[in-house]
């Protein structure tokens, strides 16, 4: 079997991208207008976009490596497990980790919740979040491949953040162009 | 334009500076032509956070800088020098510009100066007479600054920050031609220096993995020197001041042509990391007697956690005050020294009292805008003292005149007087406004003022302490610990002095 038969269809890596970029950019705008209130005090509104692009472009990297990071795996393991049914497996395991990761950027603050000694805590809570994310993804990847109900939520939602995400992705292209532009001329 | 010696005491006595040369006697640099005497090298070393109330050389009950105190028996030793600003943007870009935070305008973290005021600074007033110029930082709030410089002054030689670090983990630094808004970005994406969590969802986690690992690495790799753990920045750098040291005298040495080095390190800035035999030395010193809590205290920070820091703060002074011991005596031994005006000073201080640990404050205690200043001259021979009010902005117009030309016009300051001489009554100015719009008058903000013996502090716009002052005989209180409040008429003219000032300031801004 030749290496290009194991990789998904192009369009199928597309629809992940699309299908992961919706909580990835969530995310990013939710965390950046949280901080905006400091950058006006310095910033110009043009500056503050300029800002907005370099966190875009960290944004379109966090879908290109995700969606590259599932597309790989796919391939790598056996058919049955992932690559036959790619599409609901990566978008579903792509979305537990999205949210895992929001999860995740707590880890600290729940650490302090536990115990005051937050050294002796941390590496434990880090551990429990680790085993956690198995835990979710693991059945849910058999889900995605044995329950067709998965599949067609995952295709419905597919189609309708499709816009959306595009336009996300499309800001992030944008973005990357006027980096690319001011730091080049 | 080359100095002769004449020319260079002519000058200095013009300019009123005779007093502070003294029996300084530049001397012939190996590469000049027999009667000749090069313009002087001028290196203007920074140590970040270095609070001159911490440093035995000006009193300090621990002895923190013993290199200092020796080093300065043949210096300018400036007693009553203060910051622009209680933080390294503020402060650096006072020593920068040569002006007050309220006329740069970067007085907010990670800030920058006004844009059209850019092209006003050290390197652009130095330019004419030292066209050689050299600028490092460890600090990325500093390098924002030094790019602006940057910008405007093309043949500066600005290191990457990376350069001279044993690990950097700073993206933004790739983006040198458009640093600020990199760096902001940065910031936002990663999780750096800010509890706030990092718009980069994904790879921010790998980021967390791959910094702990890192963290350990180099620790580990270092652990015999720095048992603490390696110097770092708060936004995740390592490096060693070691490192610079060696890296500029050979660079020093090898000059051909004089010129103006430009040195920013990070340390004493906390993290508290200090090399073996500096760590843990004054564990067992006497914690100075407490404080009143502060309005703007940081609730449930204890004394004996400020003694503590405070502490491991002193420990970490007298590793720069060693490295900067062996910095001096390899410039010495390489000639360098011969013919470089050497000056020491910090862009604010630290505070480990009332309640608050840091320098990210809105109060302007003297340990945070009290900095040293000191100045070696080639050739001088003898400890010099002076105690008039001096202030950051006075350090670019005085490196000005030391090249060979006149104040720019721009600066604030004035240059620095020498011992004994006339100051008259002169106001210096800190200010702290992080929460006032660049671009918005100043209506939130501390604004200190001083004059004479005296100090007053004035609040604006705060939540529950909007419109309070603060006020202080230095001279019979040097702790702060009885405000006098308004009732000494010369406090009340101070305080409409100050309030002149500012609205003077507000107004030629909405003009």
């Amino acid at each position: 079997m030749g290496l290009s038969s194991r990789f998904p269809p192009r369009v199928e890596y597309l629809q992940l991208a699309l299908a992961v970029a919706l909580p990835i950019h969530i995310w990013a705008y939710l965390q950046f207008f949280s901080q905006a209130s400091s950058l006006v005090l310095r910033l110009t509104f043009l500056e503050i976009l300029h800002v907005l692009a370099y966190v875009l472009v960290s944004s379109l990297l966090d879908v290109l490596v995700l969606a590259g990071a599932l597309t790989l795996l796919a391939a790598m393991l056996p058919a049955r497990v992932m690559r036959n049914h790619f599409l609901a497996a990566s978008s579903l395991i792509g979305l537990w980790t999205c949210i895992w990761a929001a999860l995740f950027q707590f880890a600290d603050r729940v650490a302090i919740l536990f115990t005051k000694n937050a050294a002796f805590a941390y590496p434990i809570v880090l551990a429990v979040f680790i085993l956690i994310y198995f835990v979710v993804a693991l059945p849910g990847m058999n889900l995605a491949r044995s329950s067709s109900l998965i599949q067609k939520l995952v295709s419905a939602y597919i189609d309708r953040v499709t816009i959306l995400s595009g336009l996300f992705l499309l800001l992030d292209l944008l973005s990357l162009l006027i980096l690319i532009g001011l730091n080049l001329v | 334009m080359k100095l002769t010696r004449r020319d260079f005491l002519k000058l200095s006595g013009l300019l009123g500076l005779a007093p502070l040369i003294g029996d300084a006697r530049p001397s012939r640099g190996a590469v000049t032509p027999a009667g000749e005497t090069p313009p002087p090298n001028i290196l203007l070393f920074v140590f970040d956070t270095l609070s001159a109330r911490h440093m035995s050389l000006y009193g300090y009950p621990r002895e923190t800088t013993p290199h200092l105190t020796l080093l300065a028996a043949k210096a300018n030793v400036y007693h009553r020098h203060y910051a622009g600003g209680s933080f390294t943007t503020a402060g650096t870009a006072t020593l920068l510009t040569g002006t007050y935070p309220w006329t740069h305008r970067a007085f907010h973290l990670y800030g920058s100066v006004e844009k059209s005021l850019a092209g006003h600074n050290l390197f652009a007033g130095l330019a004419g007479h030292l066209p050689v110029q050299t600028a490092y930082t460890h600090n990325p709030l500093a390098q924002v600054l030094l790019e602006q410089c940057h910008a405007s002054q093309k043949d500066l030689r600005l290191l990457p920050m990376r350069e001279l670090m044993i690990s950097a983990n700073q993206y933004s630094q790739s983006f040198p031609h458009d640093y600020e808004a990199a760096f902001a970005g940065e910031g936002v994406a990663r999780k750096v220096d800010d509890p706030a969590p990092p718009a980069q969802l994904l790879l921010s986690v790998f980021d967390y993995f791959r910094q702990i690992s890192r963290i350990r690495m180099i620790d580990q790799s270092r652990h015999d020197m720095f048992p603490a753990g390696v110097p770092r920045s708060t936004h995740g750098a390592f490096f060693t001041v070691e490192d610079v040291v060696d890296w500029l005298i050979p660079d020093l040495a090898g000059r051909v042509s004089p010129g103006l080095t430009y040195i920013h390190l990070y340390p004493p800035h906390e993290p508290y990391l200090p090399r073996q035999e500096f760590h843990g030395r004054f564990r067992e010193a006497a914690p100075p007697a407490e404080k009143p809590r502060h309005h703007f205290a940081t609730p449930g920070l204890t004394q004996a956690y400020l003694n503590q820091t405070r502490a491991q703060y002193d420990d970490f002074i007298a590793y720069v005050d060693a490295e900067f011991g062996r910095l001096m005596a390899g410039l010495e031994s390489a000639g360098v020294l011969e013919n470089t005006i050497v000056v020491l000073t910090s862009d604010h201080g630290q505070m480990f009292e009332r309640g608050i640990h840091g320098h990210v404050t809105p109060v302007l205690y003297e340990p945070l805008i009290h900095i040293p200043l000191l100045i070696w001259l080639p050739g001088q021979l003898t400890r010099r003292d002076v105690h008039a009010l001096t202030s950051a902005v006075d350090v670019m117009p005085t490196l000005a005149q030391l090249a060979g030309g006149m104040p720019p016009a721009w600066g604030e300051g004035q240059p620095l007087p020498g011992p004994g001489d006339p100051v008259g009554e002169r106001a210096v100015f800190a200010m702290d406004a992080k929460e006032n719009s660049k671009f918005a008058p100043l209506l939130k903000g501390t604004f200190a003022m001083l004059k004479g013996q005296y100090k007053i502090v004035k609040y604006l716009g705060y939540d529950g302490f909007a419109g309070q002052t603060e006020s202080y005989d230095l001279e019979t209180d040097p702790e702060e610990l009885v405000n006098l409040g308004l009732g000494l008429p010369a406090f009340q003219k101070m305080e409409q002095e100050l309030a002149a000032k500012i609205n003077a300031i507000n107004l030629a801004g909405s003009g």
